[in-house]
């Protein structure tokens, strides 16, 4: 079965006549306006890119690099060329370093028809040198029985392994494009869907985290002209959608706070040894839950939202206020105030604030620990 | 992290309330209700998740999704990833089954990589259309094959090949049947 990626390049490169002379191009083609497109066998590139001089020992990853950094200057000459706000002189061209070179800030590959199998795959290796990739359908070509699909990745930047853990998938770009071609608005929905509905799973009850998850993506796809796309990740932006719907169900938050506090006071309950204080200490713990919950329950909805998005979310003072359109000052100063308030209801030494309770299960995803 | 808000912290959900991934069923329909939503279009080929779906441990499950999808042409439901640092569950289909897969360790419920376990106790048996062609991509993209294809007893033609950890699986392709209707899905 051929594994195909189709590379294009406005210029008539040596890594493509290179390409074709090692017999990687089965199917050389050209585009009317002067576009190589070359298909090449992934399989067969695993094992002939090791005879690549500048590349000795390097496997497909390293191909798979360099069809991007031919896509790149296909496609960033054209229309992408200010999504990341980044030149297209900065790309390290011509391709004499090319493996070795920090990638450029925007890719992108067009793949076929054949590829669509192996897109996933293509995704995944530039996952793993630091591009983030997402299929995003492209409406170009497709008169000519050719349906590419356009893998669009940016990078921030990148060591000489090509590894970037800073890298964030360009949101952006997937965004431009949806708006010619809503289809490939789908795009934002996977990376962020997971995500987006744990955080509506936390915040109100499981019915209405179901529901509120179309809504977001709705609301955000309605909106999307609104997106900043100097920002790479939308997922701060899907999160302030989010948080607005919550505010709009009030009861459900609460109720499902107070169930958190139900619980945690029983876990609390659990945590003791000595059995004859047990029921004294139940009270005890059931209260000032219940006065945490409640003093939750009334701060202000800035400051509530905030509060939840720091702690539960673990987001970034940036990201919260990315999220929730105001200032970083703003967001430092409602959690001072949320501080405060939430301070004056906890007593000292309370089993409230005491040591942590540990899960009761193993934690799919545990959360803590995770520093930022 | 410990500071003022540990409190708050501690009445967070996933740490009272076993954590679990979502229903797929959930992404899925939301999905397919945004994409039937901004194209107008309401055709989605994809089946709804099956009642029974098997759960794989992998040691590397990120090298282990890529390595399906290369090798044995599986598809990813990408909306379904949960992407964490310790460890990300996918979910990947074929025809209408679906497999899960996530990190091996005691903290996902005890599941081990046949690389850890030095034992397979199971086999993933998947039905595709064309077993040669499915073989030669599978030869191809490096996986281990266990046994070549070859025509079974009652007609179904099948071949037998390891992941990259040494999970097992079987492909068949169907023998056509006189009384069923050629084309099924």
């Amino acid at each position: 079965m051929g594994a195909g990626v189709a590379v294009w390049s406005r210029r008539d490169v040596d890594e493509l006549v290179w390409l074709q002379r090692r017999d990687l191009v089965p199917h050389p083609l050209w585009d009317d306006d002067g576009v190589a497109c070359a298909e090449v066998d992934l399989g067969v590139a695993a094992g002939e890119f090791e005879g690549h001089p500048r590349c000795a020992g390097d496997q497909v990853e390293q191909f798979v690099a360099i069809g991007v950094h031919l896509a790149v200057v296909g496609w960033v000459a054209r229309d992408l060329r200010c999504a990341d706000r980044e030149p297209v002189d900065a790309l390290g061209w011509p391709a004499g370093n090319l493996v070795h070179q920090p990638c450029p800030p925007v890719c992108t590959i067009e793949a076929n028809h054949l590829a669509r199998q192996v897109d996933p795959s293509t995704w995944l290796y530039l996952l793993r040198r630091g591009h983030v990739v997402s299929l995003v359908r492209s409406p170009a070509r497709r008169s000519e029985g050719y349906s590419p699909l356009v893998l669009a990745s940016s990078r921030t930047g990148s060591d000489a392994a090509g590894n970037n853990p800073t890298m964030t998938p360009s949101d952006a770009i997937a965004i431009k494009e949806s708006m010619s071609d809503p289809a490939a608005f789908a795009v934002i929905f996977d990376r962020h869907a997971s995500s987006l509905h744990r955080f509506l799973a936390r915040r109100v009850e499981p019915a209405d985290a179901d529901s509120l998850l179309g809504d977001v993506f709705r609301i955000a796809f309605e909106r999307r002209a609104s997106f900043d796309t100097a920002r790479a990740s939308a997922r701060p932006w899907l999160y302030g959608i989010a948080t607005n719907l919550i505010a709009r169900h009030r009861r459900s938050e609460a109720r499902r706070l107070r169930a958190m506090a139900s619980l945690a006071s029983r876990r609390s309950d659990g945590d003791h040894d000595v059995v004859g204080d047990r029921a004294a200490q139940s009270l005890d713990a059931e209260n000032e839950w219940s006065t945490l919950v409640d003093a939750i329950d009334v701060l202000p909805d800035a400051e509530r939202h905030t509060l939840m998005l720091y702690v539960w979310e673990d987001l970034s003072y940036e990201d919260i206020a990315a999220a929730l359109d105001v200032p970083v000052g703003t967001v430092r100063s409602r959690l001072n105030r949320a501080r405060r308030r939430l301070r004056d209801v906890q007593g000292t030494g309370s089993q409230v604030s005491g040591r942590p309770v540990s899960p009761r299960c193993d934690s799919e995803h545990p959360m803590e620990g995770t520093a930022r | 992290m410990s500071d003022e808000f540990d409190p708050v912290r501690r009445l967070r959900p996933d740490g009272l309330l076993p954590d679990d991934p979502p229903d797929l069923a959930v992404l899925m329909s939301s999905r397919r209700q945004l994409v039937s939503d901004i194209t107008g279009s309401t055709s989605d080929p994809r089946l709804p998740t099956p009642s029974i779906y098997p759960r794989l441990a992998y040691r590397d499950e990120l090298a282990a999704l890529e390595f399906l999808v290369r090798a044995f042409g599986l598809v990813e439901r990408r909306e379904a990833r949960m992407e964490h640092p310790d460890g990300t569950l996918a979910w990947l289909e074929l025809g209408n089954g679906v497999i899960m897969i996530g990190r091996s360790g005691p903290k996902r419920h005890g599941l081990t990589s046949p690389v850890d376990a030095g034992a397979i106790t199971s086999m993933i048996n998947v039905y595709v259309d064309d077993v040669d062609a499915h073989h030669r991509r599978a030869v191809a993209e490096g996986a281990t094959i266990q046994s070549e294809p070859e025509d079974m007893l009652w007609g179904d033609r099948r071949y037998e090949a390891l992941d990259l950890e040494g999970h097992r699986w079987h492909f068949a392709q169907r023998r056509p049947r006189a009384n069923e209707a050629p084309q099924r899905h």
